[in-house]
């Protein structure tokens, strides 16, 4: 990196801000996608809005690329600097602006920690509802990068139906502030399109979310399943739950090896052991709702094979049984050193097929396969258990990922619910979209970022974008 | 009719029929535009694309439209030279209750789909009850039906949708999923984008489970302050209504509540509510006409939206039913039989910094510097040959 960048740079954000040093740099070359890295040149931590801005603008001058990061988290790679540049983190940016308990809103900074943000409006009854299993450590900037989810997006959606607003610094350093709270957008919802757009339009520094009241009663629910056929009854347990319209606020499944996973680490939830598969429940709303749904829900699971149904008697076995299923990925380290966690969607109808036909790809590779999944949404997390060390190993688990998403492309689904495409998927884009949609994705993403500066390399191909020149007319108007 | 007018209509019939194009006056009263335009109903794909390539090798600019009964809300395009409505762009494409989607042609009555899908044994939302509102301009609109306090509004419910941008391109974002987070989501910038990006061909939108009963609820109040106070107790509440409303007009001034769900839900929220509110009348739908002025607010603001309203409706003596959502923070005032005409809307009073005002709707507004350059610069992202008006 250029000496005098990096002393202008010292000199806007102080010298503690401006990480150039290799050893430092070390922790910023990977996120979560571990089988890949790219090593960091310059990281810079501003701790605002002015801050970031003007970093963004010294970066421009120098035709720099950045690459936008939360906690690194993320699971596709989209916080890796493939194109070099630098990463701005936005570690420091961490405050609670202001929650707003009458009109249901807060305020934050975009590095603020998922978790923190319910933590910070606890007091008025109120919390952030997207959950994805790493909130204890990802940022809502990151969240609303990847429009991320959850367990409980069954109920209350993904990470775009809770943004109303944000403050978003533009590739030439310029700030566009757009956090006022409001019911609806007033003229193109830009705050829409950008959520989900992966860092590539960018950076976010501060966030307008929506809270949630919290509910009166919470229960969770546990359904135990065994023999050859649990994992199937459980997914048959789930369609006819959906098909009577009982409304849990989040449906998930644990399969066997990711249960033996969990239950042999420090997030043991009192799985059984000898489960096939496990479905995990949870039903909120007033008393006499969640009374109902449960018992309506104890009976259905019943006549779907249950062997064990378990409602959660206190606070705290709640909290363990979700401990287990948020510390699954973690808990998969006793496995196998490295975890592949795939993330594809089918239509929920297609549940049943598509676990046995990822069991049935994980065979043919001769890959350890431990499923969980977001079954309400029809969202599969088929997580190959692997050693990246291994060069040949790796090598099947790229195949066999591939195959697992053309095969739920190919039964109506998507390549992704909630971790985005970020560099890992897009291979594979061209299956869902043509080039004609791409084109005009392109052309969105260089309205926001015309040097293609922004995160390269990530969410959408570029290479057919910009083939089809403004018209005259078209010109006109910009000028 | 100008000739050069008859012309192009000629031209346009040439493509969609004789019967599928002809003058249509979808202005508010007193503009000074030309009281006309007219307006081509492709009845498919094709023909819309062949009214894009007309449109595009005569420098025309074209307005997408449904059935064309939001238009007179909103500041007239005066660039348009012809409409294209798909209102023969009609039907289901694919409903699947179990996935929880229905994918449609733009021009589907937004009320067939309602009910299609209730027979389905699901619930369609924004429940919008007007016969002539479509799907595409229910999401060009970003339009708010009564059930939205607990559903959220339109955009949540949208989950991807394919649009022509210009007779050889077509642009599809989401997809039939309840989940997916793959590509840009392009379909949240058409949605109360008020047709600017593009003719939307197909959407889809998520399903809800149906309610096991619906009961509505009304009770007189002395003025909207003290509905709202009511209102608020009810919001504050544990239950979960479909809607709660304040009405007031000429007859007087009334709470409404929307409940729905399972049958013991519903049975103690209306023991809740009779605490909070003393007794309740059980009550018909609310009917009402469309809104012709609306004002969107924070909930901490509802009574000056109300207020604002209110004045606005004395100073222009209109007969209009004032409405307002409290959970959402909208006000607005609701018609039987004319809209608001231009020159009234000079006349309103100035509006508080808290508000802003959503109808009529002016696309061509000014938006803070930085926004509208992003802004103008997505439109021309997607409609680089500056098609559309």
């Amino acid at each position: 990196m250029d000496r005098a960048l990096i002393t202008e740079l010292q000199k806007l954000i102080g010298k503690d801000a401006v990480v150039s040093d290799t050893t430092r740099l070390l922790s910023y070359e990977s996120d979560a996608l571990a089988m890949c890295s790219a090593p960091a040149e310059l990281v810079l931590l501003p701790r605002d809005t002015q801050e970031t801005a003007g970093c963004m603008k010294v970066l421009a001058r120098y035709g720099i690329p950045i690459v936008p990061r939360g906690a690194g988290t993320g699971l596709t790679g989209g916080a890796l600097p493939i194109a070099g540049g630098a990463v701005i983190a936005t570690s420091r940016m961490r405050k609670v602006f202001e929650v707003n308990p009458v009109d249901g809103f807060a305020r934050v900074g975009a590095g603020l920690i998922n978790v923190a943000l319910t933590h910070a409006c606890k007091s008025h009854n109120l919390f952030y509802a997207p959950d994805p299993s790493s909130q204890k450590a990802c940022t809502i900037g990151g969240n609303v990068a990847n429009n991320s989810g959850g367990p409980h997006g069954f109920k209350y959606g993904s990470t775009t139906q809770h943004i109303l607003g944000l403050v978003v610094v533009t590739p030439d350093g310029d700030i566009i502030d757009m956090s006022a709270a409001r019911v609806d957008p007033v003229g193109l919802d830009l705050v829409g399109l950008f959520v989900g757009s992966e860092g590539t339009f960018g950076l976010a520094t501060e966030v307008t979310v929506k809270l949630e009241p919290c509910p009166e009663v919470v229960e969770t629910l546990l359904a135990v399943y065994t023999g050859e056929d649990g994992l199937n009854q459980a997914c048959d347990a789930v369609s006819e739950i959906i098909a009577l319209g009982l409304e849990p606020s989040a449906i998930e499944i644990l399969d066997s090896l990711t249960i033996e996973a969990v239950e042999d680490s420090l997030y043991s939830a009192g799985y059984p052991r000898d489960a096939s598969a496990v479905l995990l429940l949870e039903v909120e709303g007033t008393a006499t709702e969640v009374r109902g749904t449960c018992d309506d829900i104890e009976a259905l699971v019943k006549r779907f094979g249950a062997v064990e149904f378990r409602r959660a008697q206190d606070e705290a076995e709640r909290a363990k049984l979700w401990e287990g299923r948020k510390g699954a990925f973690g808990a998969m380290g006793r496995i196998a050193p490295d975890l592949y966690v795939a993330d594809a969607v089918v239509p929920r109808t297609k549940l049943r097929e598509m676990v046995r036909a990822t069991v049935a790809i994980a065979e043919k590779y001769n890959l350890k396969l431990a499923t969980v999944f977001h079954a309400g949404d029809g969202n599969l997390h088929p997580n190959i258990c692997y050693d990246r060390r291994n060069k040949e190993e790796t090598a099947r688990v790229v195949k066999a990922g591939a195959e697992i998403l053309k095969a739920c492309v190919a039964a109506g689904g998507s390549l992704t619910g909630e971790h985005g495409i970020g560099i890992e998927k897009l291979d594979e884009i061209g299956l869902l979209f043509t080039d004609d949609d791409l084109e005009a994705m392109g052309r969105v993403r260089r309205a926001w970022d015309p040097t293609l500066r922004m995160n390269p390399g990530k969410a959408i191909p570029l290479r057919a974008c910009g083939e089809l020149g403004d018209s005259p007319r078209g010109d006109e108007e910009s000028s | 009719m100008s000739d050069s007018q008859e012309h192009l209509e000629r031209r346009l019939q040439g493509i969609v029929g004789a019967d599928n194009a002809s003058a249509c006056q979808p202005w508010l009263p007193g503009t000074s535009l030309p009281a006309e335009i007219t307006q081509a109903r492709p009845a498919g794909e094709e023909q819309a694309r062949e009214l894009l390539r007309l449109a595009a090798a005569d420098g025309l600019r074209v307005l997408p439209c449904g059935a064309g009964s939001k238009l007179g809300l909103e500041v007239p395009r005066e660039k348009a030279s012809f409409a294209i409505s798909t209102e023969r762009l009609s039907g289901i494409i694919a409903l699947e209750p179990a996935d929880g989607t229905l994918t449609a042609w733009a021009g589907t009555p937004m009320v067939d789909l309602v009910h299609a899908v209730a027979s389905a044994g699901r619930r369609l939302t924004p429940n919008i009850t007007s016969t002539r509102a479509t799907l595409g301009g229910a999401i060009a609109t970003a339009e708010t039906g009564a059930d939205r306090l607990r559903y959220g509004p339109l955009r949540d419910q949208l989950l991807g949708m394919r649009a022509l941008l210009s007779a050889e391109i077509s642009s599809k974002s989401g997809g039939r999923l309840v989940k997916n987070v793959a590509g840009y989501d392009l379909h949240r910038a058409h949605c109360g984008g008020r047709g600017r990006l593009g003719l939307i061909l197909e959407a889809t939108l998520r399903l809800h489970p149906s309610l096991a009963i619906e009961q509505h609820f009304t009770q007189a109040v002395d003025n909207v302050r003290q509905g709202l106070a009511l209102a608020e107790s009810v919001l504050a509440s544990t239950g979960r209504p479909l809607g709660v409303r304040i009405l007031a007009s000429k007859e007087g001034t009334s709470l409404h509540i929307h409940l729905g769900g399972r049958e013991d839900v519903v049975e103690q929220e209306k023991a809740q509510l009779a605490i909070s509110c003393g007794a309740l009348e059980p009550s018909k739908p609310i009917q009402l006409g469309q809104p012709m002025l609306s004002v969107q607010s924070l909930r901490s603001s509802a009574l000056k939206a109300a207020e604002w309203v209110a004045d606005a409706r004395a100073k222009l003596s209109l007969d209009a039913t004032l409405v307002l959502d409290p959970g959402i923070a909208v006000a607005s005032l609701a018609h039987e039989s004319a809209p608001i005409s231009r020159l009234q809307i000079a006349q309103l009073p100035p509006c508080p910094s808290q508000l802003q005002v959503v109808l009529p709707s002016d696309p061509m507004r000014e938006a803070a510097p930085g926004v509208a350059q992003l802004e103008a610069a997505v439109q021309r992202a997607l409609d680089p040959l500056g098609i559309f008006a």
